[in-house]
C-alpha cells in the first residue's frame, strides 16, 4: 500500500497535467483520429477494418512517444526529474505515472477510432475482438513508451520534438501503417518486417481477423525492441546526476 | 479524489463504448418462405414454386411444399427468384464487395488484387453468417513479364523469372492464398502498343505447375494469336474475349477440343470500344436504391482512344455469337474495377450483351450461375436447390423473357439473411 502511494500521486498529477494542457492533449488524441477519418473512412473506402488496425497503431505509438519523449526532456531541463530522483519517489512511480497517461491516451484513441469505424466504415466485430483490439494496442504502447522515455532522457528539450517527429512519421509510413506494406515494392516490404510498429499492427490485424500473425515472432520483436530502450532508459537515468 | 473519479469515468466510458459497438450482422435466422414465385434454379425454370431457407441454406424448393409455422413468408407473385449471381472477372478493391451484393452479385471471382487480406477473405466465404459483402475468390498477384500488362497499377507484382522457377512462383501464390493462377499474355498489339509479355515456354510451365498443384490456370488475352497460344499451353479458361479479329475455325476447333471456357467481359470491351452504358442500367428505381454516385461515375468513364475503336465493336458480339453457337462454354464476367464498369450493375450489362449476341436469357443466366460454379468448383453456389447457400435475388419481373429486367431487384439474400439497400444502410454517397 505504502509503495503504491507515490504511484497514485503521480498518476493523479499526470491526469491533472493532461487536463491543464489541452493544447497538448487534444491534438495528440484527435490528430490520429482525424487522420483515420480522412484516409480510412473517406479516401480509401472499403478498407476501414484494415486501416482501423494500422491507424490505431499509429495513434497509440504517437501518444506513447510524445507523452514520454517531449515531456521527459522538458522536465529534465526544468530539473524536477532530478528532484524526483533525490526524493523518495521510486523511479518506477515516475514511469508508472507517465505510462498511465500514455495508456489512457491509447485507450481513448482506439475506442474513438473503433466507434467511427463501426458507425461510418461498416466494421463489425465480436465484442471480444473490440476489447482485444483495445487491449493489445494499449499494452503494445509499452515498448513505445520506453522508446519515448529513453529518447527523452538522452535528447535536449529543444531537439526532442523534432527528433521524435523525424522518427515517428517515417516509422509509421515504413511500417505500412498508412498504406498497407503489401503494396510496397519487395525491398521496402522487408524493411517493414524489421520495424516494431509493423508487428504491433500485425497483432491488431490478427485479432480483427484481417490477417493472421505469427504471435511468437511479433511479440519477440516488440519485446526485444522494448528491452533495448529499457536499457537505454536505465543508462540515461544514471547519466542524469552527472550531466544535468 | 476528483481526479480518480475523472479517470474512472473515462475508463468506464471506454468500456461502455466497446460493449456497445456492433457485432457481426444478424439477420432473420428462422425459416423464410418465398411463395408463388417463378424460380430459375441454375438450370431450368420452375413456375409457381415455394422456396424455403433456413440457417443460411436453401432447405426446400417445390410446387407444393408445406411452410412450417412461424416462418417469415414473402409473396413472390409476378417475381422471379434467381441464385445469387457470380461475376467471373472482377478486380475487387474498395467497396466492391458491398456494391456487388446490392445488385445481387453474391460471389466475385477476382483476377488480380493484393492477397494481403486473403486469409480473412477465405474465412468469410466459408462462413454462413449474415454479411453485407459478396464472397470473394481471387487469383492474387498475376503472372506477367517485367514491365508488362498488370505492372502499371502501382501494385508491385512478383515476376516469374524463368520456366525453371515457375513452380516456385506458383507455390508462393498458393501460400498467399490464391485460389487459381492468372497469367497475362498481352503484347499490346490489339491496342496499338508494344508490351513485354510472357512467352509460350513460360506460360506452359506456369500452367503445368498450377495443374500439378491442383488449381486452375487462367489467361488474360486480347488477340486471337495470344488466345491460341494460351489454349495450346493448356489453360483452363480465357478471362477475356479477343476483339482483334473474327474468331476463326482453327480457334473454334481448338477451343472445342480443349474444353477451354471464355469470359467475354463485354462491359469492359464496350468501354474500350466507344460504347456507353445503356440507360436502363443506370436509370430506374434500382439505380436510386442500389447504385452509388461513385459507381455511376465509374460507369460513365471510358478508356483513352475508346471512340477510335468503335468500328470494331460489332465484332465483339459477333465473336460471342460464333463461340456460343460452336458450343464453347461462356462465363459471364464484367472486369469491374475498370473504367466504364461498376461492381454489380456491369454483370447485368454483360448478361444483356450476351443475349444481344445470341444467347437466350436462360443461357445467359446459366453463364452467371451454374457454369462458373462448375468451372471453378464452387460448391453450393450458382444453384437454387436444397443444400445450396441461400444466396438469392428476387427480381420484380421476368428476366427469363427480358434479360434487362434482371436489374429490377426487390431483395437480395446473402447466407439466408436479407441485405440492405443503400438507403437502408444509411449510405448517402
Ligand atoms: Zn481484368
Amino acid at each position: 500500500m505504502i509503495a503504491a502511494n507515490p504511484s497514485i500521486q503521480l498518476v493523479r498529477a499526470q491526469w491533472l497535467n493532461l487536463l491543464r494542457t489541452p493544447a497538448y492533449t487534444l491534438p495528440t488524441l484527435l490528430f490520429p483520429v482525424m487522420f483515420y477519418v480522412f484516409f480510412g473512412l473517406m479516401m480509401l473506402r472499403g478498407q476501414a477494418l484494415w486501416l482501423l488496425c494500422t491507424f490505431a497503431t499509429f495513434g497509440v505509438m504517437g501518444a506513447a512517444l510524445f507523452s514520454f519523449g517531449v515531456s521527459v526532456a522538458t522536465e529534465r531541463a526544468q530539473g524536477w526529474l532530478l528532484l524526483l530522483r533525490a526524493s523518495p519517489a521510486p523511479v518506477g512511480a515516475v514511469i508508472a505515472g507517465k505510462a498511465f497517461g500514455a495508456l489512457l491516451f491509447a485507450i481513448i484513441i482506439v475506442v474513438m477510432m473503433s466507434a467511427l469505424a463501426a458507425a461510418f466504415g461498416d466494421v463489425r466485430l465480436e465484442t471480444a475482438q473490440w476489447f482485444g483490439l483495445a487491449g493489445i494496442l494499449s499494452l503494445g504502447a509499452i515498448p513505445f513508451c520506453l522508446m519515448g522515455l529513453a529518447l527523452g532522457l538522452w535528447l535536449s528539450p529543444n531537439a526532442a520534438p523534432a527528433v521524435l517527429n523525424l522518427v515517428y512519421l517515417p516509422l509509421g509510413f515504413l511500417s505500412g501503417l498508412w498504406i498497407p506494406s503489401t503494396v510496397f515494392p519487395g525491398w521496402l516490404q522487408s524493411v517493414a518486417e524489421w520495424l516494431p510498429p509493423y508487428h504491433l499492427a500485425a497483432l491488431a490485424l490478427d485479432i480483427a481477423g484481417a490477417r493472421s500473425a505469427d504471435w511468437g515472432h511479433s511479440l519477440t520483436v516488440l519485446g526485444l525492441f522494448g528491452l533495448v530502450f529499457a536499457v537505454m532508459t536505465a543508462l540515461g537515468w544514471r547519466r542524469l546526476s552527472g550531466v544535468s | 479524489m476528483k481526479s480518480l473519479i475523472g479517470i474512472s469515468l473515462v475508463l468506464l466510458g471506454a468500456i461502455a463504448t466497446l460493449l456497445l459497438l456492433p457485432g457481426p450482422l444478424e439477420g432473420h435466422r428462422g425459416v423464410t418462405a418465398i411463395e408463388g414465385v417463378r424460380v430459375f434454379d441454375g438450370e431450368r425454370v420452375i413456375e409457381d414454386a415455394t422456396v424455403l431457407i433456413a440457417e443460411g441454406r436453401i432447405t426446400g424448393v417445390g410446387a407444393d411444399l408445406s411452410v412450417p409455422d412461424g416462418a417469415e413468408t414473402i409473396d413472390g407473385e409476378g417475381r422471379t427468384l434467381l441464385p445469387g449471381l457470380i461475376d467471373a472477372h472482377v478486380h475487387a478493391y474498395g467497396s466492391a464487395r458491398t456494391d456487388a451484393l446490392r445488385m445481387g452479385v453474391t460471389t466475385l471471382l477476382d483476377m488480380f488484387r493484393s492477397p494481403a487480406d486473403q486469409p480473412m477473405v477465405i474465412r468469410q466465404r466459408q462462413s454462413l453468417d449474415p454479411t453485407n459483402q459478396a464472397d470473394l475468390f481471387s487469383a492474387g498477384f498475376l503472372a506477367t513479364a517485367e514491365g508488362g500488362h498488370g505492372t502499371q497499377y502501382g501494385l508491385p507484382v512478383p515476376i516469374p523469372e524463368s520456366p525453371e522457377t515457375a513452380d516456385e512462383w506458383v507455390a508462393q501464390r498458393l501460400d498467399e492464398g490464391s485460389d487459381y493462377i492468372k497469367i497475362i499474355i498481352e503484347d499490346g498489339s490489339g491496342w496499338g502498343r508494344t508490351l513485354p509479355t510472357l512467352d509460350a515456354a513460360m506460360v506452359e510451365a506456369l500452367v503445368e505447375a498450377a495443374h500439378e498443384r491442383g488449381v486452375l490456370a487462367v489467361a488474360h488475352v486480347s488477340t486471337q494469336p495470344a488466345a491460341k497460344m494460351a489454349v495450346r499451353s493448356g489453360v483452363d479458361g480465357l478471362v477475356h474475349l479477343f476483339a482483334d479479329a473474327p474468331v476463326d475455325d482453327a480457334f473454334i476447333a481448338m477451343a472445342r477440343d480443349s474444353g477451354v471456357w471464355i469470359v467475354p467481359t463485354t462491359p469492359v470491351l464496350a468501354a474500350s470500344h466507344g460504347q456507353s452504358v445503356p440507360d436502363w442500367l443506370t436509370g430506374g428505381e434500382h439505380a436510386e436504391t442500389r447504385i452509388s454516385q461513385q459507381q455511376r461515375t465509374m460507369l460513365s468513364q471510358s478508356f483513352p482512344g475508346s471512340q477510335m475503336r468503335s468500328a470494331r465493336w460489332p465484332l465483339v458480339l459477333e465473336n460471342v455469337r460464333r463461340l456460343h453457337e460452336a458450343g464453347v462454354t461462356l462465363l459471364a464476367g464484367s472486369d469491374a474495377g475498370n473504367p466504364g464498369t461498376a461492381h454489380g450493375p456491369s454483370l447485368h450489362h454483360e448478361l444483356a450483351l450476351l443475349v444481344e449476341a445470341g444467347l437466350t436469357p436462360v443461357e445467359a443466366l446459366r453463364a452467371a450461375t451454374t457454369l462458373p460454379a462448375r468451372a471453378f468448383g464452387l460448391e453450393g453456389r450458382g444453384c437454387l436447390q436444397p443444400g445450396c447457400r441461400a444466396d438469392l435475388v428476387l427480381v420484380d419481373g421476368n428476366p427469363l423473357e427480358d434479360i434487362r429486367q434482371s436489374v429490377r431487384i426487390d431483395a437480395v439474400w446473402k447466407n439466408g439473411a436479407r441485405t440492405e439497400r443503400r438507403d437502408e444502410a444509411g449510405d448517402a454517397s
